[in-house]
Formats: C-alpha cells, structure tokens, sequence
C-alpha cells in the first residue's frame, strides 16, 4: 500500500522534507504491511472495546490556571495575548 | 552506611531511630548521583535542593528519596518527556502521583531519562541521548523508563515513578534486574502524566524488591476526581498480603509465549524460575492466549492513534518549542495514528484495532477462569547493544511482543529478574494477575524473591 506522507505531514501539522519523505515511507508502508495481518480476523459481529475496566459517564468541576502564570511560559512581548502564524 | 542497598522499611527504621538523618540520606544518594550518572545518562534534571518537610515525619514515606521518569509534571522543576520540545518547559501543577509521594514524606532526588514521549523500548530515542545499561554500558537498558530502572539498578534513588504503555516499565525493569510494576488501568491516577496513549498509559513503581514496591503502591494507588479514568476500587493493603501462603494458586503458562522466537537461555530462566514456584506447591497449568500474535499489530493502531491526538496539543504556541522539532519516531508514531485515524482508512485500521482488543482481552477473561496469574518472558531477548534495532522501526516494535498484550487488556503485571544470559545480562519474568488484584501479584512475586535468597544488585556497590 502507498503511504502518501506529504498529505498525512499536511493533517498532522509535521514539517518532512522531500529527503525525509522517501524514508518514512518505506517505513510506514513495512508496518502497514505488518499490521495488515489484522485483516485474518472476521470482526463484523465484535463490538469495539474503547478502555478496559468499564467506565461510565464521570464529570468534576475544572479548576482555572490564572492567565499571570498562563503567559509566563511563553515569552511574550505584548502580555496580554498569545500570537500564532498566519491563517488566512 | 551503604544506604542504597537498604530497603524502604530499613532506612525508615534508621531515620526513626534517629541512627541517620533525612538529611544525610538526600545527601548520601545525591553524591552517588553526581559520581556514577555522568557515566550512563540516567537523571535529566537533579533536584539538589529536596526539602525535608519535618510536618511528614510519621508518614510512610518520610526522608525517602525518590526520582521519576521525566513523563510527570512536577511544578516549577523542569519536565521535558525526553523531547527538545519540552527542553525548557517548567509545570505550573504537580501530577497527582508526585502530590501523593511528597504528602507521604519522600523528597524527589531527580527526573529520569525516556524515550521522548514513552515512544521506545530501549531509551534511544530520547533527546538527550540514550541511557546506558548499568550491567554493560554497551547495551540499552531498555525502554521507554530506561532511566527510571538504570536509577534502581545503580542505588541513585530508593524508588522511581515510571510509565507503562507498551512494556515501558516491565521491559527496562527486566533489562536492569530491578522490579518494575505495570498496574491495572486506572489503578494509579495519570493526572499530570504527559500522555502518550490515553487507553493504554499507567503509572507505577520500579523498585529493588518487590516488598518496596509495594509500599509504594500503598501510597500511590486509589481514585483521583482529577483523572476520569481513574477506578474507585478499593485500595488492598498490599504489604500485608506479601508473605501470604501460595501453594493454593493456580499458574497459566501459555504457549504462544514460549514459541520459537524466544531466546534460548530467556526460555531456559523462566523455566527454572517455574521449577522454583513448583516446589512452592503453585499448580502449573497450560493456558492458551490466541490472539497474542496480533497484540503489536493491534497496539500500533490504537497507541499510535491517541498519541497523534495527544501530541497535537503541543503547537508552540502557549508553551514550548515548534512542532518541526519532534524527533524521527514520535513523527512515524503521529503519522501512522493519523493514517489509521484519516477519512478511508478509519473502519479498516482504527476501528478494526478496537475490536480486536476485544478479542484480545476477552483470552484473558477465559485464561483466568482457570488461574489466578500467567507467567511469561517479558522479552523474547536478553538486553539488545545500543544501535542494534535502531534501523529497523518494526524490528524495535517486535521487542514489546510480551507485554504488549497485557496493555490492551488493562490488567496488572509485575516484573521481577530471574536470572542472568552467559553474558552477565539480565533476564526477567512478568507475573500477570487479573483485573485489580496487585495484591496476588505481589505476593507470588515476593515469595519467589525469596526462595531465590533476594534479587542481584551488583551494581549498587
């Protein structure tokens, strides 16, 4: 199976260069192949299983880090607000 | 005093006795530390200044010094997940578990070299270098906590925290001859552990001997409102039922994990360690596991999966450096859960993934209608040489063949040496008990520790 890394670098927000890109490839197509055995197993009568020790529906009350220590892990010039790269 | 070869209990003893102060244990470990860790790269960060808090002076951890496995959040000290990206990045919150340890009066010495991200098997794959095996400095210690179990190995702490999501502590305990507890899900809060794969990831102790790895646990276990997906069950006095008689249990030795691939002298140890539990009067019985062989295929669906979820928190944007530093694995790991995660594939590889975990799991419901625990290898291999598997990613992932299998169903492990390859490296076993029942575990793993007379430490000298 094709790997195509550039659009899954492109999902992941993950910077490969074209060298890179051959390599990583190679590798994921291997172990696709490898974790392609799954397919052996008839699963369509098998419900899916998301943990293993049988959680229910569990909420609690989130507690707020205050914005002074927020912004000092970043090294921010303007102090009041965070700055990402350009989107549009 | 050579306090590093003293058990939990013992150096508790001597500080009430008031035959050695807390303050010269933080320091009698602290110079081994800067002696002995520049030759293998086991500490991160050293925290020179552990403050004794004499208000803890009746708790049960009190003047022990401890490290953890960089994965931990632990405020205003420095925590990296062995990633460039977290090179400089200090907690503002304490992981519930480092809470827990300084509440019963330990004092953290230092954070432990990993894999970055919980991403390995063997400690390579950290940022900062790999850690070298305490028993030969050519070979991995294993991974992803190999510097948790270098730390026990050489007598640099009492106790480590480390993570298991794949193997990640049992493997490492295994390659150092250390003891090394994989819990079940849930059983120990991951509130403030930097998440790899939040179905599979537990939180537990590496220790010399499984009586203070028990302590231990008696500390850290229990239900935290912080973690969701922490279990309310009750948490078993589990020093208490150590010395407990086994004669009345009931041992699995399935057959899909003594197949051809294990190593001939792995084999030969484990089978000498089921000789001894024998004359213990333990009942031996074949159990079979048939859905072992796609527990890997499986875990790097559903582990790769959540991590590429996981990891999408770090944007560089609010802490942190920019994406395009993650190291080589923690980008195959991100692209291939996002590969198994993406429009068209999703049914084929992650859903599927989750319903053979069901499969997976429900051997297990079977093997323990009829034992009480399942003994295995934890490695098809005694300890690999540094740069060995390193060029083949699959070849690596084959490594966590064992233990794997014991993630995806969410139950508990212990880990425990059992004996040394004619090269002088160890080999360990995994002692698998059911859903919640540490307790069974322990007690198996304490009984054999001492028929045999007591785990090696060599190299705590």
């Amino acid at each position: 199976m094709k790997i195509d890394i550039s659009h899954l670098a492109k999902l992941a927000k993950l910077t490969i260069s074209p060298a890179e890109e051959k390599k990583y490839s190679q590798q994921l197509e291997r172990i696709i192949e490898y974790i392609d055995q799954l397919r052996q197993i008839d699963t369509s009568q098998i419900k899916p299983t998301l943990e293993t020790i049988n959680l229910k529906n569990i909420s609690f009350d989130e507690k707020k880090l205050p914005k002074q220590k927020a912004i000092t892990l970043k090294n921010l010039k303007a102090k009041r607000y965070f700055t990402v790269k350009r989107i549009l | 005093m050579k306090l590093h070869q003293y058990s939990i209990s013992q150096i508790k003893s001597l500080i009430k006795q008031k035959k050695v102060s807390p303050e010269e244990v933080f320091s009698h470990f602290l110079t081994r530390i800067k002696k002995i860790n520049p030759n293998f790269n086991i500490f991160l960060t050293i925290n020179e200044n552990g403050k004794i808090d004499e208000k803890k002076r009746d708790a049960p951890l009190f003047g022990i010094p401890f490290s953890m496995k960089d994965t931990y959040s632990t405020k205003d000290i420095r925590t990296t997940a062995g990633a460039k990206i977290l090179e400089n990045y200090i907690p503002s919150y304490d992981a519930t578990v480092y809470k827990k340890i300084k509440n019963a009066g330990g004092i953290l010495i230092g954070k432990t070299n990993c894999d970055a991200w919980g991403h390995g098997s063997s400690t390579e794959n950290s940022d900062f270098g790999p850690t070298k095996n305490p028993w030969n400095p050519k070979y991995v210690p294993g991974g992803s906590s190999g510097g948790s179990a270098s730390a026990i190995a050489t007598g640099l702490s009492c106790f480590d925290i480390g993570e298991d999501t794949g193997g990640s502590i049992r493997l490492p305990a295994s390659f150092c001859s250390v003891v090394g507890l994989k819990v079940t899900y849930g059983r120990v809060s991951r509130y403030g552990c930097i998440a790899y794969a939040s179905s599979l990831d537990t939180v537990g102790p590496i220790t010399k001997s499984v009586e203070d790895c028990a302590l231990v646990m008696e500390t850290i276990a229990g239900k935290d409102e912080l973690d969701a997906t922490s279990a309310d069950n009750k948490v078993d006095q589990y020093t208490k039922h150590l010395n407990k008689d086994i004669s009345h249990l009931k041992i699995g030795i399935a057959e899909e994990y003594f197949s051809k691939g294990i190593d001939k002298e792995v084999k030969e140890k484990i089978e000498k360690a089921i000789e001894t539990l024998k004359k213990m009067k333990v009942k031996i019985m074949p159990i079979s596991l048939p859905m072992t062989k796609y527990a890997v295929a499986t875990y790097y669906l559903i582990g790769t999966s959540e991590t590429s979820s996981n990891l999408a928190r770090y944007d560089g944007i609010r802490f942190g450096r920019l994406r395009k530093n993650f190291g080589p694995e923690a980008k195959r790991r991100i692209m291939l859960g996002t590969f198994a995660l993406s429009s068209g594939y999703y049914d084929a590889y992650y859903l599927k993934a989750t319903k053979i975990r069901t499969l997976i799991k429900e051997d297990f419901e079977n093997a323990f209608k009829k034992v009480d625990a399942i003994i295995t290898p934890v490695s098809p291999t005694p300890p690999f040489k540094i740069g060995e598997l390193t060029n083949d990613p699959l070849t690596m992932y084959l490594s966590d063949i064992l233990t794997i299998p014991i993630n995806i169903a969410g139950l508990p492990s212990l880990a425990v040496p059992c004996g040394f390859n004619k090269n002088n490296l160890p080999i360990g076993m995994q002692i698998i008990g059911r859903w919640f029942d540490e307790k069974t575990i322990l007690n198996i793993g304490h009984r054999y520790e001492k028929e045999i007379g007591g785990f090696k430490h060599e190299n705590n000298q």
